[in-house]
């Protein structure tokens, strides 16, 4: 759908360097903060923030993202009281982020494969002085 | 001595584990660490700051801090060492196994020079966890008791 809006000189300018810093064209940057906008009014929690790994749904008050809630989710089976409890967090932010991640299930999975992709031999390849290290296990007695 | 900075999706108990088993080792959570400040902020503020205070981050999240550590490496910008953690080998839900794989990584090569290091931690897959052999030699272990002892079994 084609929606036209009239906005201030002002705000039409820092929409385009907004764009260009993204490489997005002024209408998408445009789609993009009214969809995020909706997604904030609708979704307790949820911030946007830019990250090195791109424009990402996050959490408020915390530096981590949606995906990462829901990789810790994963990691305790599905209980969100021990991710809360692993956070130190009321479990009402852990509950907003699956929440999140099931209204979304495609961006998340998608950010999840991404992470998962960057693998030992692709952390080489951009950070070349990785070393991996396996502590010995301590002796069976 | 490595001293560590423990990235907001660790479990703070995994501080309290490695100050426990590892003396004198300087270990902060980030909720924690001056005053939970940087809780919040952008990953190259914090690492940033880890810098300063010669702290090694510990974190999962290779997604969003490699590509700032590469490109502080193409500009010369030092750090103070982050240790990735391999989800697949060490859950992030198990902390008891985060604390021994880093108490292990602090105790092994205790000449390392931390700033700029780069480690990729993982479990080693080849051999059952300890505590597990463990279980299974005393689940063994019944029916052994009942052969010697029948009586004992009803």
């Amino acid at each position: 759908m084609v929606v036209s809006m009239r906005l201030p000189t002002e705000s039409a300018k820092r929409l385009r360097r907004m764009a260009n810093r993204h490489g997005w064209t002024p209408s998408d940057a445009c789609a993009r903060l009214v969809e995020e906008g909706l997604r904030r009014t609708e979704f307790a929690f949820i911030d946007f923030r830019d990250t090195p790994a791109g424009r990402q749904a996050c959490i408020q008050a915390s530096s981590l993202a949606v995906w990462e809630v829901m990789q810790l989710v994963r990691a305790y089976k599905g209980d969100a009281a021990a991710v809360a409890k692993h956070l130190a967090w009321p479990l009402v932010k852990v509950q907003a982020a699956l929440h999140y991640a099931e209204a979304f299930p495609k961006e998340i999975n998608e950010v999840l494969a991404d992470h998962h992709a960057l693998d030992l031999v692709a952390l080489k390849h951009m950070l070349p002085q990785t070393v991996e290290f396996a502590p010995k296990r301590p002796e069976r007695r | 001595m490595l001293r560590l900075l423990l990235d907001e999706g660790i479990s703070p108990a995994v501080a309290m584990g490695l100050r426990r088993r590892c003396h004198g080792m300087e270990v902060f959570a980030m909720a924690e660490w001056e005053g939970g400040n940087f809780v919040g902020l952008p990953d190259s503020v914090c690492l940033r700051e880890a810098a300063v205070h010669e702290l090694t981050l510990v974190t999962y999240d290779r997604g969003a801090i490699s590509p700032v550590l590469k490109e502080w490496m193409e500009e010369g910008i030092t750090h103070g060492g982050v240790i990735f953690v391999d989800e697949k080998t060490i859950s992030p839900a198990e902390t008891g196994q985060l604390v021994s794989a880093l108490a292990g990584l602090a105790k092994e090569p205790g000449d390392w020079e931390w700033t700029n290091r780069i480690s990729f931690l993982r479990d080693r897959c080849d051999t059952a966890f300890p505590i597990t052999s463990k279980l299974q030699n005393r689940k063994r272990s019944l029916p052994d008791l009942r052969r010697r002892w029948p009586d004992n079994s009803r």
